[in-house]
């Protein structure tokens, strides 16, 4: 749908209006009802306490980041080997279905230090973290997608001409797509999160680290810096997944016209 | 070239229970010719087309035909990732990928009798209904099959433009010459098409009559053969 620059305009008012006003009940309650830096913060300092670790907050970034994009990709991989297995063959479908549920059903704050007790305190428990919250997402949406094809839809194109490998190819792989980015969109906004729990059982290096030091250290605008810090890459990644969806997805932008 | 259908029996299961649909059809559709299936919705008539095409097979009888059929359903059945020329030229990507670059040549060059041109790089989100039914057929076209299996094609549009659109096919038929088998619930449109009209029964459908419309002008003519195939529709609809 083509937006008027009217509604655009109210498109951005209204989310920029809840952050206000939430901001502005933080600092309200921070200043005067509880007053205590080490309590809570106000957004204020937490701004400045942002400002003034910079350089502390992009070392420990880079390092979570590269285990939240290596484990984002590496759950790509393993969501579309998992979810075309099971479009392809409904035994195995049944097969892993019960154990994929499970995989969720365990907290991963439990599995985290076992990762660590298997495979110390380097990148990879905290690459699995990230994987294992970020894989069943896109799993289901991807599995969702390439059974999305109707069998009357099915049926035409296989009276046209087409044998099951084109089935899959030219139909049931781009019905998927559109699922396929709903998962990575919803993966994206986990997967700094799962890199900041691995790192928060046990790192060298990492937000996680830093905000349990901080914490630690009672230094609490510290902490929500290094929140802020989380919000802020977690938005960046989920709006590379929105850009990368829009033109990989060019022809969904006409959908919502008028017909 | 033809399509012959011999006493053709279908029946589905229906949780459980037998659900006679078809009740010995027979009937040919000659090549070159435009024969309608008229029959209230709902009996039977997509099953038998279905079948022509290969979906599924009859229960008994049998269905044999001489030449290629490509389908034409009441749903666009376009693809919404692919623009307009990518669409109607996926028969021929499918069948024989060398032959596709001459094949949107010639898609291009119809785009115009198709009331297409300009879209052809439009996706099928960005056509109205009646251009979404046309460029289906003009996919039809380029399947290049002998018979043109038409199912109920006009009948998710509304009244004005389904009107423009039987007279606009009627235009595509005489230049193409396909044989057609046009399945339908709309007498007028029945009469203003097609060379030959079998009317079917409510469901289990049976062929109940035959007719064979008198020419375009001849008003007369053309109100006795409405009022006839009511009136054979109200015994035994």
């Amino acid at each position: 749908m083509k937006l008027s620059p009217k509604s655009s305009r109210k498109d951005l008012l209204y989310p920029l209006a809840g952050i206000i006003i939430f901001l502005l009940v933080w600092q309200l309650v921070a200043s005067f009802l509880i007053n205590k830096e080490w309590l809570l913060p106000t957004p204020g300092a937490v701004i400045v306490a942002f400002g003034e670790n910079l350089p502390l907050i992009w070392h420990h970034s880079l390092y979570t980041l590269a285990e939240a994009g290596l484990g984002m990709i590496l759950a790509v991989i393993v969501s579309l080997g998992i979810a075309l297995l099971m479009a392809l063959s409904p035994a195995i479908k049944k097969t892993l279905y019960p154990l994929l549920l499970g995989s969720q059903m365990v907290p991963i704050i439990v599995l985290a230090p076992l990762f660590i007790i298997w495979f110390g305190y380097g990148t990879l428990p905290k690459v699995l973290v990230v994987i294992l919250i970020c894989f069943f997402p896109m799993t289901i949406n991807i599995l969702a997608g390439l059974n999305a094809a109707d069998n009357e839809t099915l049926s035409f194109y296989r009276s046209m001409g087409m044998n099951d490998k084109q089935l899959f190819r030219m139909i049931r792989l781009p019905l998927a797509l559109p699922h396929f980015f709903s998962g990575l969109r919803i993966s994206a906004v986990y997967s700094v999160m799962g890199a900041v729990i691995g790192e928060w059982l046990g790192a060298q290096a990492g937000l996680g680290l830093m905000l349990i030091r901080a914490q630690n250290a009672f230094n609490l605008p510290l902490v929500f810096a290094a929140i802020l810090a989380i919000i802020i890459w977690s938005a960046l990644i989920f709006g590379l997944v929105k850009i990368a969806e829009s033109r990989c997805l060019k022809w969904r932008k006409y959908l919502n016209d008028e017909k | 070239m033809e399509i012959a259908i011999n006493q053709v029996y279908k029946s589905f299961l229906l949780n459980g229970e037998k659900i006679p649909v078809l009740d010995n059809i027979s009937l040919t559709v000659p090549h070159g010719q435009c024969t309608a299936l008229l029959g209230p919705s709902g009996c039977g008539k997509s099953t038998l087309l279905s079948m022509i095409a290969g979906f599924y097979p009859p229960d008994s009888g049998s269905i044999t035909t001489t030449g290629k059929v490509s389908l034409c359903m009441q749903k666009d059945m376009l693809l919404p990732w692919r623009d307009l020329l990518a669409n109607v030229c996926l028969p021929v990507e499918i069948n024989d990928r060398s032959e596709l670059a001459a094949a949107k040549e010639r898609a291009k060059s119809y785009l115009p009798l198709f009331g297409l041109e300009g879209f052809a790089h439009s996706y099928p989100s960005q056509l109205s209904g009646g251009m979404s039914q046309r460029a289906a057929l003009l996919r039809t076209l380029m399947a290049g099959g002998d018979f043109w299996l038409l199912d109920e094609p006009f009948a998710k549009l509304d009244a004005l433009t389904r009107e423009e659109m039987q007279s606009w096919l009627l235009g595509i038929i005489q230049r193409f010459q396909p044989g057609v088998l046009l399945i339908t619930h709309d007498i007028e449109e029945a009469i203003k098409l097609a060379d030959q009209i079998h009317v079917l029964s409510r469901r289990p459908a049976s062929l109940i009559a035959t007719f064979t419309p008198p020419a375009a002008g001849d008003e007369n003519g053309i109100s006795l053969l409405k009022e006839q195939i009511h009136h054979c529709l109200a015994i035994n609809g």
